[in-house]
């Protein structure tokens, strides 16, 4: 059985210019759902020079082959934001788990009755008023009006913004300019990461993550990548039936077909299709 | 991603930089070598596509409407078929074309862009930022309709006049270059052009006293190139065709993509109305260049000559029907032409390297305001046809005989396809303004209840300017689809009663039709994937994609 598959980085320490590979290559461990042969359906690619840095213009696929296994340092300091009154927030969670988490989930991002209520990308409906409005009326798609005083309106919804605060506006403390000179040296982030028009383009835009993002949804990406769920992203590796293997970032992905942009060749959508009917293509079947 | 190996001090000052990231406060990394704008898409072969691209935003850069696909034929299109649908959150009204470079289609509605597998319509890239409170006039609408490519890179504007590039491999924002400010009534609603390595497009506002540019941006870096003024500020030359106060607020916008010939080397670009669009008392004279046609000559924006449609436009005419250029034999002799069916009811044929003008045939049936076109190619007035403060009843309508639709040539049978509008309009004027956050249209226009407008499908022949058939079609007759034309022997067009439908192109025999039940507010496309072709058509807020079974 050939199998699609997830690469899993697990963690070790490297050099992290061209390091030598190091620890064991335990690199592929697969989804159940995805073991299944692929063909390749239609090919369409471009050769391109991707825009890389210091002269690396194969440095993509090159790069990815050593993809390195990386250790991460657990610590943790996050601190309780300025200008918010840890009283006020205990009180206000209180009555989020009472009222508001049954639906919401205990963290308000979405449970099985209600929407994520804590995400920085629908700023539309984050406004102080637009809550009291939705809290003390209810909403037309079925959330029930909670008329609750006033005072405890405010302490509802001074929780509920806390949860949802994009990053920018709780910005942990830190040295920003030692951040961003990690960020584009030692971190090597922006071979992947554009921020401001500058660095590459296969993970995602950096450049408004802090008004996209909360704190914890940055740090969980750094450290435990994968779970931030960025659809579009996963770095995949496919078997072909004619045994090669394709690597790169699926950035779409059905039950019957996937958009893979290799990276060897920037612009280049691969659709391969199951072929699940076929026994003849297909030996372990 | 690999996770982050890190002190614990240097992952604080990770997430510190990182938290503090957005787009008014940015630190950008110091990138050793800037990265170069790589291969990709060159614009020879954007001039040139390869079969089956359709790499500017009419599919072919001298903007006519004609594929040389032919798999789906006369013969087979009884079975073209839907094969995918991709909607578009938010876009209740595309007005996109999408363009197709190699398998991948870029489709926009205001300020989002997507990329997706052309094949079967699932996204690849999504780019979107907020749209922008405080646009006035057409950019208000969430109009976008659609993008350029060059490279590795899409081109597209905002609603707020800006022109922003996008990498088109992963949608991240390359460049962002404000082109004039919202404030002043600017917007960006059009696909924008790449000639050379200079990225085109004007701006809207053209019926809110924005004055009208076409402005050049160097791809790869959005510095401007060149701005070419599409009417004259106070003061300098050509300000004598402008007496009187409007020329404060002139408009001529070039709010719709224009063309290049790389035979003649030069750009041309369609204008906009005058402002108040119909109140010309203190704009008198011919008010330079509005509904007109410029050349230019591409590495300097300098003006190789001009045509104007209606001099002293006072019914909103604008020009900005695309100037299609075709080779063809004039009068048995072969010559550069420039063919464009224009909002004031009449069909022109010009040289499109002298400019000089060679036929001025109506069009419309419903025609009331000029009796002809003389031999200089200007109007012959028909007198009392101003409209006025008690109202004037005027053929064709504001919205004019046809409009931005897109429309096609075919050399196989000689004729040019429009969408022609029978309407008239009983236009009033005003006294009204310019004021800040308005429109400045100086008076109004409304049909006459009794006298709906109705839409034809007309094919008209280019040596004669005459009608060789039509299609009428029903429904409310305010539809704004266009069409194309296919070396299949078939023309593609957006029916008034909301259907897709395929005609013969030689008798306009209908053939194919599929109901999308939308009113119409874009123009279709084809394309090759996987040698397969395809026809594409925003219809509502959904993309639709055929193919034969």
């Amino acid at each position: 059985m050939h199998s699609l598959c997830i690469f899993q980085q697990t963690f070790a320490r490297a050099k992290w210019r061209f390091p030598n590979m190091v620890a064991s290559r335990k690199l592929e461990s697969c989804f159940p759902l995805q073991n299944r042969m692929w063909g390749i359906d239609h090919e369409y690619c471009e050769a391109v020079n991707l825009p890389t840095r210091r002269g690396l213009n194969s440095g993509i696929g090159e790069i990815s082959k050593e993809m390195k296994i990386y250790r991460v340092i657990l610590v943790a300091f996050l601190s309780v934001p300025q200008g918010i009154v840890a009283q006020d927030l205990a009180a206000g969670k209180t009555q989020f788990v009472a009222l508001c988490s049954g639906c919401h989930g205990s963290d308000g991002a979405g449970g099985e009755h209600g929407p994520n209520i804590v995400d920085p990308g629908r700023p539309a409906r984050g406004g102080r008023e637009n809550l009291i409005e939705v809290i003390k009326h209810g909403t037309e798609s079925g959330m029930p009006a909670f008329p609750l005083p006033e005072n405890q309106i405010a302490t509802l919804v001074a929780y509920v913004r806390d949860l949802r605060a994009p990053a920018a506006e709780r910005p942990p403390q830190g040295n920003a300019e030692n951040g961003a000179r990690f960020f584009a040296g030692q971190g090597d982030c922006t071979r992947c990461h554009m921020v401001n028009g500058s660095g590459g383009t296969l993970g995602p835009d950096l450049s408004n993550i802090g008004r996209e993002r909360r704190v914890q949804q940055i740090e969980q990406a750094l450290r435990q990548p994968g779970t931030s769920g960025m659809a579009g992203y996963q770095a995949v590796s496919l078997r072909l039936l004619d045994g090669s293997t394709v690597r790169g970032v699926a950035r779409n992905e059905s039950t019957f077909d996937l958009q893979l942009q290799t990276f060897e060749t920037a612009i280049c959508v691969r659709s391969p299709r199951a072929r699940s009917r076929s026994s003849r293509a297909s030996p372990s079947r | 991603m690999p996770a982050v190996t890190a002190r614990d001090e240097e992952m604080r000052d990770l997430l510190a930089y990182l938290s503090r990231l957005t787009r008014d406060n940015q630190i950008t990394p110091e990138i050793a070598e800037a990265p170069s704008a790589g291969a990709g898409l060159s614009f020879e072969q954007i001039v040139h596509p390869k079969l089956g691209n359709w790499p500017t935003y009419h599919g072919n850069i001298g903007g006519n409407r004609h594929s040389p696909l032919s798999e789906i034929n006369t013969s087979n299109v009884a079975s073209l078929a839907a094969k995918w649908l991709f909607p578009i959150p938010g876009g209740q009204r595309l007005e996109v074309t999408p363009l197709v470079v190699d398998g991948v289609m870029y489709v926009t509605m205001a300020n989002e862009a997507y990329a997706v597998d052309a094949k079967n319509g699932r996204e690849i890239w999504h780019y979107s930022r907020p749209l922008t409170s405080g646009v006035v006039g057409d950019a208000a609408s969430k109009i976008n309709r659609g993008v350029a490519v060059l490279g590795d890179k899409v081109f597209m504007l905002t609603d707020d006049a800006h022109m922003i590039a996008l990498s088109r491999i992963g949608g991240q924002l390359l460049w962002d270059t404000q082109m004039a400010d919202y404030k002043q009534h600017y917007g960006g609603t059009s696909a924008p052009l790449v000639v050379k390595d200079l990225v085109l497009a004007g701006t809207s506002g053209g019926d809110e006293g924005a004055r009208g540019f076409l402005d050049a941006f160097n791809v790869n870096t959005g510095k401007r190139a060149w701005r070419f003024w599409m009417m004259p500020a106070k003061g300098e030359p050509l300000s004598e065709t402008w007496m009187g106060r409007a020329i404060e607020h002139g408009c001529v916008t070039a709010w719709l993509t224009g063309s290049y010939d790389p035979e003649t080397g030069l750009i041309y670009w369609p204008t906009g109305n005058p402002c108040p669009d119909f109140n010309g008392d203190e704009r008198k004279g011919d008010n330079l260049y509005s509904s007109s046609v410029v050349a230019l000559e591409p590495a300097t924006g300098k003006l190789r000559w001009y045509f104007q449609f209606s001099p002293h436009d006072l019914h909103d005419w604008d020009a900005t029907e695309t100037p299609m250029l075709v080779n063809a034999d004039w009068h048995g002799q072969p010559r550069k032409l420039l063919l464009q069916a224009n909002r004031n009811g009449f069909f022109y044929v010009l040289d499109r390297v002298t400019g000089e003008f060679l036929l001025g045939q109506p069009f419309a049936k419903k025609l009331t305001w000029a009796s002809g076109i003389d031999a200089k190619g200007r109007p012959i007035l028909v007198p009392g046809q101003e409209p006025s403060v008690e109202g004037t009843k005027t053929c064709p309508a504001t919205s004019g005989a046809t409009n931005w639709m897109s429309s096609a040539y075919s050399s196989a049978t000689g004729l040019y396809y429009v969408m022609a509008r029978e309407s008239c309009a009983i236009f009033t004027k005003s006294d009204a303004w310019w004021e800040p956050g308005k429109s400045f249209y100086g008076g109004g226009a409304r049909l006459d209840p009794a006298e709906p407008p109705q839409k034809f499908l007309r094919a008209i022949d280019i040596q004669t300017g005459k009608i060789a058939w039509e299609i009428p079609q029903i429904g409310g007759g305010s539809t704004w689809g266009g069409l194309i034309s296919t070396a299949g022997g078939l023309v593609f067009y957006c029916d008034d009663s909301g259907a897709f439908a395929a005609i013969d192109a030689r008798n306009g025999k209908p053939l194919w039709n599929f109901h999308t039940n939308q009113l119409w507010h874009a123009s279709p496309m084809t394309y090759l994937v996987d040698g397969k072709q395809y026809l594409a058509v925003a219809a509502g807020s959904n993309i639709i994609a055929f193919a034969l079974p």
